[in-house]
């Protein structure tokens, strides 16, 4: 028992050290730069309102039978969703500009998942937990000290490489959950049934997704499409093995799956534009975090960064509070081919950025201040 | 590192979501949990056409015809990609919509489906109806009526055309009721 014991633990520490490796950030510092590019992406891309809830039919209210909604007997009103979007609003600028990042990210996420369950009660859970399972990572991450206005002090739970050892296992498990399932009936060597084409009428036809590509796809052969289907299934089953192979591997995978989202937005008009941010988390941002340093130092960049936060505030503000067509301008539910380009867009930054990691050589500190904490990190750092 | 401890209450935060929507069907699938959709349903294909079905919405113009409803705004701001399970109770008017949950495949999540059926009131059903009548007026579209049509269509492969459409389910909703 004891053998078999030591022999788990063993196993255990292989695991987690090689995963590590293949995830441990280049520069702790460039992870504070990443926090204002997620925030930045949140706040005037991908946040969640939710006081357009309160007034929409209490007939439609149908949470998913596991879900905290389903404690409740129906939308809660008004007062509660302005309370919460205030909330998700005010932590969301916290955590950008760096006041106490730590906690402000994870209040963010809390009042997020409490609104999501609610938002989800129409009847339907969206796939976005990537992005909530960045954020809780990185919150442990130790992204608030620096480029900061109230940095977190240190603490012993934050650990960098923890944090993004733990948010690729997510990635690669909730790749699996989506892939083994495929494999079981799309891996079916019969080009008479296929599952790629199920996920294109349902878009094509109830949707009205059409835009780009997606007309072209009545048109290709059933041969083509087969293969379609036996590339999602190897894509979706296989982060783990490139994960485990190697740091070079890893990043692979990762300008793959970029690759496979444009894919998918041009033929079945899905952009999943949120998973761009939890794959550039493995991305380096020294780059980015010099250039916000350098800048910073300058009054009227300092007044231009504050402004358009407060700019984006605003207009968060307005979208949630007074929900209207007119009013919304950020994220319109309704303007699906913008969104469509926005996330075309993205993904090309995404595989741009990607692509540069991987291609370069082994890096060097490049910053010269005298800081352990810059020192890249090759080893695992426990 | 992370102790053997803490990757095994991981395995099991990470299993048991996967395992109850697995076994007993989306309906089933807890929030929050990391799962991606797997959507592994399968269309035919052969021999070189494919059967699609899909819900329309239709309702009379200003010259008394029906038309064709367009669906993101009449849910706006409920996003589009909620339609569908909407449609399934038909906006909550369908008998008994409480209890109507998309991926209902097991008789666990059928039994408590039903036990946990939220009982959709008149009141709610008026609110409803004067919901959608407002939101038709702004597409111009009138009348007492919303027709929801399930359509079968056979598309051809690789051209796209239309081979043949048959109309499995229609419902007039009455909204002036």
């Amino acid at each position: 028992m004891k053998t078999l014991y030591a022999w788990t633990n063993k196993a255990n520490t292989l695991f987690w050290e090689r995963v590590c490796l293949s995830t441990s950030p280049e520069n702790v510092k460039a992870l504070s730069a990443f926090r204002i590019v997620v925030g930045i992406f949140m706040l005037a891309i991908y946040v969640p309102s939710f006081s357009w809830i309160a007034g929409v039919p209490q007939a439609l209210f149908t949470p998913p039978l596991l879900s905290l909604a389903n404690l409740f007997p129906g939308f809660p009103g008004s007062t509660f969703f302005y309370l919460l979007d205030g909330v998700v609003l005010l932590s969301l600028v916290c955590f950008t500009i760096g006041v106490k990042a730590r906690i402000s990210t994870l209040v963010f996420l809390l009042s997020c998942l409490v609104g999501l369950n609610f938002n989800f009660s129409f009847g339907k859970i969206d796939h976005s937990i990537l992005i909530y399972s960045l954020l809780l990572c990185m919150s442990f991450s130790g992204w608030g000290k620096h480029l900061a206005v109230l940095p977190d002090k240190k603490s012993r739970f934050d650990s960098p490489s923890k944090s993004l050892s733990l948010l690729s296992i997510l990635l690669c498990f909730a790749m699996f959950s989506a892939g083994f399932e495929k494999a079981l009936s799309w891996v079916d060597f019969d080009p008479s049934q296929n599952g790629f084409l199920g996920w294109f009428n349902d878009g094509y036809y109830t949707l009205d997704r059409h835009y780009f590509l997606a007309n072209y796809v009545n048109y290709f052969p059933p041969l083509l499409l087969e293969i379609f289907d036996y590339t999602a299934v190897v894509f979706e089953l296989s982060p783990l093995f490139f994960l485990l192979h190697s740091r070079k591997a890893w990043r692979l995978w990762l300008l793959i799956a970029c690759t496979f989202h444009v894919t998918n937005t041009f033929l079945l008009n899905i952009p999943f534009i949120a998973n761009s941010m939890v794959y550039l988390a493995f991305t380096d941002f020294t780059w980015l975090y010099e250039k916000i340093s350098n800048l910073l130092n300058r009054f009227y960049i300092k007044a231009l960064a504050t402004g358009s936060i407060l700019l984006l505030l605003f207009m968060r503000g307005k979208e949630a509070f007074y929900p209207s067509t007119s009013s919304v301008l950020l994220s319109p539910s309704d303007k699906t081919e913008l969104k469509l380009y926005l996330g075309i867009l993205l993904w090309g930054v995404a595989i741009i950025l990607i692509a540069k990691s991987l291609f370069r050589p082994r890096p060097v500190a490049t910053i010269s201040e005298p800081d352990n904490e810059i020192a890249p990190i090759f080893e695992p750092q426990f | 590192m992370f102790s053997l401890r803490f990757t095994l209450a991981l395995l099991a935060l990470l299993l048991i979501p996967y395992f109850l929507r697995s076994k007993y069907g989306i309906a089933l699938e807890p929030y929050p949990a990391v799962m991606l959709p797997s959507g592994s349903g399968k269309v035919d294909v052969a021999p070189g056409r494919t059967k699609v079905k899909f819900t329309s919405l239709y309702a009379l113009n200003a010259q008394g015809t029906w038309s064709k409803v367009d669906n993101t705004h009449l849910l706006y701001p409920i996003p589009i990609q909620y339609l569908n399970p909407i449609l399934a109770k038909e906006f909550g008017l369908k008998e008994n919509a409480g209890a109507i949950r998309p991926g209902i495949q097991s008789e666990l999540a059928e039994n408590l489906s039903m036990s946990w059926a939220r009982k959709v009131t008149e009141q709610d059903k008026n609110e409803v109806k004067v919901w959608l009548r407002r939101k038709l007026e702004h597409q111009n579209l009138h009348g007492p009526s919303l027709k929801v049509v399930q359509t079968v269509e056979t598309i051809s492969i690789p051209d796209g055309r239309i081979l043949n459409s048959r109309v499995a389910y229609e419902n007039t909703l009455r909204l002036d009721q």
